[in-house]
């Protein structure tokens, strides 16, 4: 019940939108703003940056609204604006497919269960660290649930390097982690 | 190894999803800013587009009808007929009228058939009398240094325009003359350039409709340049020469 009325205010909230009403897009931006954040931050290096595309997201979602009719999850919706938004910001203010070459690079091992130690903060720095067009490919693939083939879409780029950038991203995030992790085993020894 | 490699995503995706972060107020500051900037500049090409529509009627407005009555000045051939008594209400004589008295000054050299115009004359003149009378004063209000040279003119030369059958005769002439345009008399305007003589500073002379209207306007708007100015041509007609609508102003050179 409280699922269902809860869905009932965000199509009331996005029905007043649809006919520009101010106080319902804030409302709507209030109930969405930390989640989608959530989703920014992960393409972003840092807060401000992810701000900046939450900002340019939400004006865009705005401007977009009469085109949302319905189907599925409004919240998915604005997500995908979210993603979309944060890609353009990166077209914009970075090399995008500026693509770190990692020779020779062993394939660390990483203990899931000591990684799952790991909050959402330390992981959510990792990813940020990573160079845009991993952080990218490895956001839009692992988190958000892309193909390789719509990630080469999206990004602009063959099916194949996104597949290898993926494989990359990830091997750099392991090396991370090990090193997080030793510097614990470090701490607590 | 694939295994691992999903677990791996899994820990991220698991972790990093529903993740929440609270913005910070110039967030929505920022995003409110841009919609409502969006709606200003979206405003803005329509108040344009709205506004010139209204000047473009405005202008259609006042330029169809007076190409109109020009055309029905010329039709009726009243002066010829000798009927007084559509002489009067054509009151778009009266700024003619004063035009009349110009075109007499130059026509006076030449000696004139007479018969009909000794009457249509008369009358015609007699409205100049009441118009004049009328009509001087506001003109000159409005264009003092110009119009003055004009009614100087006209007293000397209508009075015995009246008195002197000889030199009425001479008008009618000019009647002759041009006979297709009978009603232009007003606007017969050789006399254009020799008032271009008398009255150098300014342009002024009442002509037509269009000079009739600029008195109307100054009456009531007394700043230099008016909010709808507008000027008498033989070939043209009446048109719009300065339109002033404060933030807006045109106006035509000639």
């Amino acid at each position: 019940m409280m699922f269902l009325e809860h869905k009932y205010t965000i199509n009331d909230l996005v029905n007043k939108c649809k006919a520009n009403d101010r106080k319902a897009q804030e409302l709507l931006y209030k109930l969405l703003a930390a989640k989608m954040l959530g989703v920014c931050m992960r393409y972003a290096t840092d807060r401000m940056e992810a701000e900046d595309m939450l900002q340019n997201g939400f004006v865009k979602m705005f401007g977009k609204i009469q085109d949302y009719r319905g189907e599925g999850s409004f919240e998915g919706w604005v997500r995908r604006i979210m993603v979309h938004s944060s890609i353009e910001y990166y077209r914009k203010h970075h090399k995008m497919m500026q693509v770190v070459e990692i020779d020779n690079l062993n394939e660390p091992s990483v203990d899931p269960v000591a990684a799952s130690n790991l909050d959402a903060k330390d992981l959510l720095l990792l990813i940020q660290q990573l160079a845009p067009g991993y952080k990218l490919v490895f956001n839009l693939y692992a988190i958000e649930g892309y193909s390789h083939k719509e990630i080469g879409e999206i990004i602009g780029i063959t099916e194949g390097a996104s597949k290898s950038q993926l494989s990359r991203a990830r091997t750099i995030l392991k090396e991370q982690i090990l090193k997080i992790e030793a510097k614990r085993y470090g701490y607590a020894g | 190894m694939d295994m691992q490699d999903k677990e791996f995503d899994k820990l991220f995706s698991s972790k990093l999803e529903g993740l929440e972060i609270n913005p910070s107020a110039k967030v929505w500051k920022g995003i409110n800013g841009e919609i409502s900037g969006n709606k200003h500049n979206k405003l803005i090409p329509f108040l344009s587009i709205a506004a010139s529509i209204i000047v473009l009627i405005a202008a259609g407005v006042l330029f169809i009808p007076k190409k109109d009555s020009v055309v029905k000045l010329s039709g009726k051939k009243p002066l010829a007929y000798n009927k007084p008594a559509k002489v009067k209400p054509a009151i778009i004589v009266k700024p003619q009228t004063v035009i009349v008295s110009k075109t007499v000054v130059i026509a006076v050299n030449k000696p004139v058939h007479v018969y009909h115009i000794g009457k249509t004359i008369t009358p015609a003149v007699t409205v100049n009398k009441e118009l004049t009378a009328k009509n001087t004063t506001p003109v000159i209000a409005n264009n003092t240094a110009v119009l003055a040279a004009n009614t100087s003119a006209k007293i000397d030369i209508k009075q015995p325009a009246i008195i002197d059958s000889s030199k009425a005769l001479a008008t009618v002439q000019l009647v002759v003359q041009q006979p297709v345009k009978p009603a232009v008399i007003a606007a017969v305007v050789p006399p254009a350039e020799k008032t271009m003589d008398i009255i150098p500073a300014k342009k002024h002379k009442i002509h037509g409709i269009g000079d009739l209207l600029n008195v109307a306007i100054a009456a009531v708007d007394k700043r230099k340049d008016k909010i709808i100015q507008f000027s008498d041509n033989d070939e043209d007609g009446t048109s719009i020469t300065g339109v002033n609508l404060g933030v807006i102003k045109i106006k035509k050179e000639n």
